[in-house]
């Protein structure tokens, strides 16, 4: 296959990446906080919190990203003086932020799905006994639940970071050219179609690199 | 007009669309491609209906053929890989003719047109130099000549591509840009409505040959005899005064076609 | 309101095309999806090592590769193929593939890749002795796969393909970026012609929570009768 349209654009393909890998990093960073009071949320025993959680885990795991995303960015144009109001206007300004917002908003619902079914799952008796040994309610949670919820949500937190990965590529509709918006653009200006297929091949080196890591990351930390 | 029958007849296509359409109608057909977001030269409306002047400039040029003319809206940047492989017979979608688009297909001249800037209201539109947007940032849409222009001199200035015009007039008047940059009409039917209250076009015009010898509709290289019976078309219209007509729907100001 | 309904000034007939049509590109994408996904399963098991490799190289690319990324390749790509081929074969056509199609086709391949797991799990779920009954009775390799193993696979297989359907479903409103008349490109269409962009966009966010609502549903209907023989009634 000719290398030679990926040399030609090897800096613009690598801004690509770089704008990729810092939508996800920060986007997952962002979702694992918001994760947490939404599992709470989802497991509490009062109505309010669990009604707005499981509201909110319905609302953005039942509509696809992309209009979550035109929403988010578009939508909140119209209400610029209200934001400018509220302080926040700077973060809705830019697109990089404001495409984060929508990723981290959208992939804590998964994750929180995620997490609640882990807990769930583990057996009553973990609880008891730990309530057994005298340990309080956040003691129990980070001592003996989490590390056990963790370890089984591991691997689907691995593939919602995938998601996150693809799911980036459409960010290139608020203006934001990252990988597969650059390999657009090469491929607008050259019509040639292999620019595609070299796309591909970056994509799965990725998530590769991210599988293998989280594999890496199930058998040493979690080994027990 | 029953919107309704238009539905139908969206609905029946849909379903249809997976099948290949090989019968050949009586009348000859015209496959045309258009934009759809690009006011006022083609606009979807509620009834999926693609209005608009580039429709009514293709329906009497596809009159003068005695064809009837096919319209499909879609995305700017893939209208001409979509002439190259077949898609459509033609686009007509206010395409500039530069040296670049033209080493890929023919495009046959029918307006002149030029470039400017949306600028907000209170800023000042005289200077559109790099240097007088240097740490702003411009917006304009992808695969336009608009777009390339910038990247090439506008380094100093923050540089959004939007998917259509519409986003970018959404973001200038959301204060997320500085600028669109695009061309002269068509900044000229926003301003007039939904921008009137933002944003002005700049005074001065953007004159360079990388934005193109005019606008141009676009045909699939040496596709004669189609090549030359449009052209036919274009000149008798401009000819006979009816694309002045047509334009004076549009616009108060009037238009050249120089050779 | 007046915006989202049937009226004149209304878009409620635009959008209810557009939902005719994501319903159309999903369910286009299911049989070769399903079909496929199951190939791509009994690879994974098959004794050949070539095929096991292939099978699985298949299924992790396609889960590693955007969809958008798909469906650009498939659009711009096939069209081109089909150009190149014809033009070989000297044959003049301007057909190229409906947006429709590519959508689908592109959404069909990635169904593939995700339901080969569904379908790998369900058939490690049969008894071995499934297996052993239905060669005992000499049923050939094809039948007693299609009259034994399948049915109980596609039972186990249900959950896990319905989650399948319902991210589909939300997929489906990439298409709109190949500019295919879906739900999504409704909405946009509108948003140009009204600029009213948070109405819109979060009337569409409901559109397909409602669709995906409505999947959830229909499935589990689904999940009660295929499983019907499972539950003794007292």
């Amino acid at each position: 296959m000719d290398t030679s349209l990926v040399i030609e654009n090897a800096g613009r393909l690598y801004d690509g990446f770089k704008l990729t890998l810092a939508l996800v990093g920060l986007s997952a960073t962002c979702a694992a906080i918001i994760t947490v009071p939404l599992v709470l949320g989802l497991r509490s025993k009062a109505w309010a919190p669990r009604a707005f959680s499981n509201t909110y885990v319905t609302f953005f795991r039942g509509s696809p990203l992309v209009a979550q995303l035109f929403l988010l960015y578009y939508g909140s144009g119209q209400f610029r003086s209200v934001l400018e109001g509220l302080g926040v206007w700077w973060l809705f300004r830019d697109a990089f932020f404001c495409s984060v917002l929508a990723f981290a908003l959208n992939s804590a619902a998964y994750t929180a799905a995620l997490v609640k079914g882990a807990i769930d799952a583990l057996p009553e008796g973990q609880w008891e006994a730990a309530t057994a040994l005298g340990l309080g309610w956040v003691a129990t949670l980070r001592k003996v639940i989490m590390p056990q919820a963790i370890r089984r949500a591991l691997p689907g937190y691995g593939n919602e970071i995938v998601l996150l990965i693809k799911a980036s590529s459409i960010t290139m509709a608020v203006t934001l050219y990252e990988l597969l918006g650059v390999v657009k653009v090469i491929y607008s200006r050259t019509f040639d179609i292999s620019i595609y297929i070299w796309a591909a091949l970056i994509y799965i080196c990725i998530v590769s690199a991210i599988r293998l890591a989280f594999r890496f990351l199930e058998q040493s930390f979690f080994r027990w | 007009m029953k919107p309704v029958n238009d539905y139908k007849v969206l609905l029946a296509t849909a379903l249809l669309s997976f099948s290949i359409t090989s019968a050949m109608a009586e009348q000859r057909i015209l496959k045309i491609g258009t934009d759809g977001l690009y006011p006022p030269f083609s606009v979807v409306d509620n009834a999926g209906k693609v209005t608009g002047l580039d429709i009514e400039i293709g329906n009497a040029i596809c009159a003068k053929l005695g064809a009837k003319c096919q319209w499909t809206a879609q995305d700017f940047e893939g209208l001409i890989p979509a002439v190259q492989n077949g898609r459509y017979d033609m686009v007509i979608a206010s395409h500039s003719i530069t040296d670049e688009r033209k080493k890929a297909v023919d495009m046959i001249k029918y307006y002149n047109n030029s470039a400017s800037f949306l600028v907000p209201k209170n800023s000042d539109g005289s200077d559109l130099s790099p240097a007088a947007f240097a740490g702003k940032s411009v917006g304009a849409q992808t695969a336009t000549v608009h777009a390339s222009y910038l990247e090439k001199n506008f380094s100093g200035s923050t540089l959004k591509f939007y998917p259509s015009q519409i986003e970018a007039y959404a973001d200038l008047s959301a204060g997320r840009i500085d600028a669109v940059m695009g061309d002269t009409p068509t900044l000229y039917t926003w301003v007039q409505g939904e921008g009137k209250d933002c944003c002005k076009i700049s005074e001065a015009k953007i004159s360079d040959p990388s934005i193109g010898d005019g606008a141009g509709i676009v045909v699939k290289k040496d596709n004669e005899p189609l090549h030359s019976e449009v052209q036919k078309a274009v000149d008798l219209m401009w000819s006979n005064g009816e694309f002045d007509a047509l334009w004076a729907q549009y616009f108060p100001f009037r238009i050249g076609n120089d050779k | 309101m007046e915006l989202l309904g049937f009226g004149a000034g209304g878009w409620g007939w635009s959008f209810l095309s557009g939902l005719v049509v994501t319903l159309e590109v999903a369910i286009l994408a299911l049989p070769l999806g399903l079909f496929l996904g199951l190939m791509i399963a009994l690879g994974r098991r098959s004794k050949s090592r070539l095929l096991r490799i292939a099978s699985i190289g298949y299924a992790s690319a396609f889960q590693a590769i955007p969809e958008l990324l798909t469906i650009f390749a498939i659009y711009h790509g096939c069209s081109q193929l089909i150009q190149l081929l014809m033009s070989q074969l000297d044959v003049q056509t301007a057909w190229t593939v409906p947006g429709v199609g590519a959508g689908s086709f592109a959404l069909s391949l990635v169904f593939a890749a995700y339901s080969s797991e569904i379908w790998l799990g369900a058939l490690a779920g049969i008894g071995r002795g499934q297996y052993e009954a239905a060669l005992s009775l000499g049923l050939p390799g094809i039948a007693s796969l299609r009259n034994v193993i399948l049915p109980q696979a596609f039972r186990l297989a249900l959950p896990g393909l319905g989650n399948l359907w319902i991210i589909l479903l939300k997929d489906t409103a990439l298409v709109s970026l190949i500019s295919v008349s879906d739900f999504m490109r409704q909405v946009n269409l509108a948003v140009a012609a009204t600029h009213r962009y948070f109405v819109l966009y979060l009337f569409a966010c409901l559109g397909y929570i409602v669709l995906t609502k409505i999947s959830e549903f229909g499935l589990e209907r689904l999940n009660l009768r295929t499983s019907r023989h499972l539950v003794r009634t007292a």
